[in-house]
């Protein structure tokens, strides 16, 4: 088997830039910095660089990965939207504690005080949406296009993650 | 025997109604330095009447803090805010005269709507501003007491 030291180091690459963006609001809500500060100073580049690299396996020709990539955020798009179903319905049945996405808009434009506007849940659901994409990509990457179980495990392991994670608390 | 622990009792019962009294009074004494003004306008309307007249009267709205808009992500809806207000030239003075005074500077209104009638509230200055040695300080909370109650009187009509 032929390794291509480029194409490992670029999926190894967009797998720690994935995880980047899921991972600020859970550090921001342990209190290690201000969410806004996290997502200029990590959040932002994590994405600017991940489409660096896709672009770049694009030019290399390395179509497996950006295929799986494409895939990937795609399919981390369409799992938010069907887990909005779920936990927006929840929300409004007063089933959930609070509305996420809203809150991490707020919270990433600094603006808690005076509450969220239509800026702050513009960007509260495309940070929501970025981490299924996200989350979409490091599966793709990792297992391809698998089998659903993998999907369904791959889903629990994530929110169970998100339950026990300082986000929760 | 039976004497010694009817003492007992007695000074139980003695104990427990002076901690009653004590709390009783100082539970009136919180409520005596909360002001409630009923107002003839709408919410909106109050809360923009505020803030001219919190200009007119040399302050300014340093921070807001939106109720209703952040207990809105929560799914409870309610009309609700709170006011910072203050002038830099008498927080100057204030301050001067005793570093701690932080916590009740700068003056907080709260504007909010129960069962379609809004409200304004707040702790008399002198209130709040009494805790903190300092004649110059305690001057200024008897001074803004008079122009809180002018504004949210005007606010309010």
């Amino acid at each position: 088997m032929k390794f291509n030291t480029k194409k490992i180091l670029i999926t190894i690459s967009l797998l720690i830039l994935a995880a980047i963006s899921p991972n600020v609001f859970v550090a921001a809500q342990a209190g290690m910095a201000e969410f806004s500060t996290l997502v200029i100073q990590f959040m932002l580049p994590s994405v600017a660089l991940i489409f660096f690299l896709l672009l770049l396996a694009k030019f290399l020709k390395f179509r497996d990965i950006t295929r799986l990539a494409i895939n990937g955020i795609l399919a981390g798009i369409i799992a938010t939207v069907a887990l909005e179903i779920f936990r927006e319905s929840g929300f409004r049945l007063g089933t959930m504690p609070g509305d996420l996405p809203r809150l991490m808009g707020v919270l990433m434009l600094n603006q808690f005080a005076s509450g969220p506007d239509i800026w702050s849940d513009l960007a509260g659901w495309t940070y929501h949406f970025w981490n299924g994409a996200a989350f979409g990509l490091i599966f793709s990457l990792l297992l391809g296009q698998g089998k659903i179980w993998y999907g369904l495990v791959y889903g629990l392991v994530i929110g169970i993650g998100l339950m026990v994670s300082p986000v929760v608390k | 025997m039976k004497k010694l622990q009817l003492k007992k009792s007695l000074l139980k019962m003695a104990v427990a109604l002076f901690a009653v009294s004590l709390f009783s009074f100082q539970q009136a004494n919180a409520q005596s330095n909360l002001v409630t003004v009923k107002s003839g306008k709408s919410y909106d309307a109050t809360v923009s009447s505020i803030k001219k007249g919190v200009a007119g009267a040399g302050m300014m709205v340093l921070a807001e803090i939106n109720h209703g808009k952040i207990l809105s992500m929560t799914g409870l809806s309610i009309n609700g805010e709170s006011l910072f207000i203050g002038n830099p030239t008498v927080g100057k003075q204030a301050f001067s005269d005793n570093m701690a005074v932080g916590l009740a500077i700068p003056l907080r209104l709260n504007v909010y709507e129960e069962n379609g009638t809004t409200y304004i509230n707040y702790f008399t200055p002198s209130s709040e501003l009494g805790n903190f040695k300092g004649d110059k300080v305690k001057m200024i909370g008897q001074e803004m007491d008079k122009k809180i109650a002018m504004l949210t009187a005007m606010a309010t009509k």
